[in-house]
């Protein structure tokens, strides 16, 4: 969604003609968007490696077509030794970190109604055989 | 008369059942975000690892009065705290790990979880070192409302034409926990937790599900190490549209291990919503 990065509760006001623009259901039924706040993080670190395979993939939704098009981040990781076949793993140090947090609030009024944190980290030292993370974070308006 | 008898004892149960309403109502979320986030982690390691996963959904139905303001919740208000928490470190040894988390802060139905994640862990030590696996892990869920009017909350129209009456107001509070260290064995656990719903029919509850079992590639016939698990339900209720407190409740139940441990499964699963008869 285009008002992710408008993404502030002092915003509010500018918000209104962005995202309270009344949203039109099948039944013709207006329906007002409240206010909302979000940050994802998705990253991965690695330190001294050595024989190693390190992979990822970020995909990410932030510009829909209309409000219906969830905003969407996937991540995924993957650390294995450089050669699969002789059954060796990475050596060294990885890191993996994926935090989610959310404001919501209800209707017009500007009182929280839900806060959300989703947090995920982890650290591994030694001899990797195979270390994976797949994250996916979607999130978008239901009418 | 056998007939009239017979009737006014069916109506008799009708209200009864009405009247037995009581326990939890969950708050559902505004439409604004619906977020969701499946998250998997594979993971086959020689070495040391350190890992932390905390899942934390606030919500709340306030009808944004004064009372509301100075912290009071007015009637009708609803709020739930769902709190999902999960430590694991190794200091050495071989760990094969596999996680599999989902998170949907959205409105769920009976069968649906807000947190719903299993995680199976798989630990040798490393003979030379000692070496341990520790950890720890939590789900707790509190939901607390003031008393409502039952024609407001339940959509059935016989009902609350028959019953015009309140459902109390309740604080409720789950809390699952478990604490394990091993130096050889398996470790699976399940949490579940459900806070926000549809409407008031979907109860509040949660589910959380232990095992620890041999690792079968060792050849050794038990796990070795020490758990802990820890599970508490406190309630209370007042009594329809007073502050007057109808019933309390309290479960606990604790259980710590230590030794060789041939076989350990905990299964703590609890639902608590309202039930309204006829409907």
């Amino acid at each position: 969604m285009k008002a992710e990065f408008f993404d502030r509760y002092g915003m509010w006001l500018l918000m209104i003609p962005l995202l309270s623009a009344c949203v039109s259901c099948s039944q013709g039924v207006s329906v007002i968007t409240p206010p909302f706040d979000t940050s994802v993080i998705a990253s991965s670190s690695v330190a001294n490696m050595q024989n190693v395979a390190y992979e990822s993939h970020l995909g990410s939704t932030v510009v829909g077509e209309d409000e219906t098009v969830p905003a969407d981040v996937k991540y995924s990781v993957s650390i294995t030794g450089a050669n699969r076949t002789d059954g060796q793993g990475a050596e060294g140090i990885a890191k993996t970190k994926f935090v989610v947090s959310v404001l919501e609030g209800r209707g017009t009024e500007l009182n929280v109604s839900s806060e959300h944190v989703w947090r995920d980290e982890t650290d591994v030292a030694g001899t990797i055989k195979n270390l994976m993370k797949n994250f996916e974070y979607k999130s978008g308006i239901r009418i | 008369m056998i007939k009239y008898g017979t009737l006014s004892f069916v109506l008799i149960l009708l209200i009864l059942a009405g009247c037995m309403v009581s326990a939890d109502r969950l708050p559902n979320v505004s439409k604004t975000t619906n977020m969701q986030v499946p998250a998997t982690t594979n993971l086959q390691l020689v070495g040391m690892m350190d890992s932390q996963t905390q899942v934390q959904i606030n919500t709340r139905n306030y009808n944004g009065t004064d009372a509301e303001s100075q912290g009071f919740l007015s009637p009708g208000a609803l709020e739930s705290n769902l709190l999902y928490r999960n430590d694991m470190m190794t200091n050495g040894g071989y760990l094969a790990l596999a996680k599999d988390q989902t998170f949907d802060e959205g409105n769920q139905n009976k069968r649906g979880y807000n947190v719903d994640s299993a995680i199976v862990s798989t630990y040798a030590t490393d003979p030379d070192k000692g070496s341990r696996m520790t950890t720890s892990e939590q789900l707790t869920l509190t939901t607390t409302g003031n008393w409502t009017p039952l024609n407001q909350s339940i959509h059935n129209a016989l009902v609350s034409s028959i019953v015009n009456r309140y459902i109390g107001g309740f604080n409720s509070n789950y809390d699952a926990s478990s604490d394990v260290s091993l130096t050889t064995g398996q470790l699976a656990t399940i949490a579940q937790g459900r806070s926000t719903a549809y409407d008031d029919t979907v109860p509040a509850g949660m589910r959380y599900t232990l095992g620890i079992h041999p690792d079968m590639s060792t050849g050794l016939p038990y796990a070795q190490g020490s758990a802990a698990t820890n599970f508490v339900i406190t309630n209370e209720e007042g009594y329809e549209n007073t502050s007057n407190l109808s019933s309390t409740k309290t479960f606990a139940d604790s259980t710590k291990v230590s030794g060789l441990i041939f076989k350990f499964g905990k299964d703590f699963s609890v639902e608590s919503g309202l039930e309204v008869g006829a409907s």
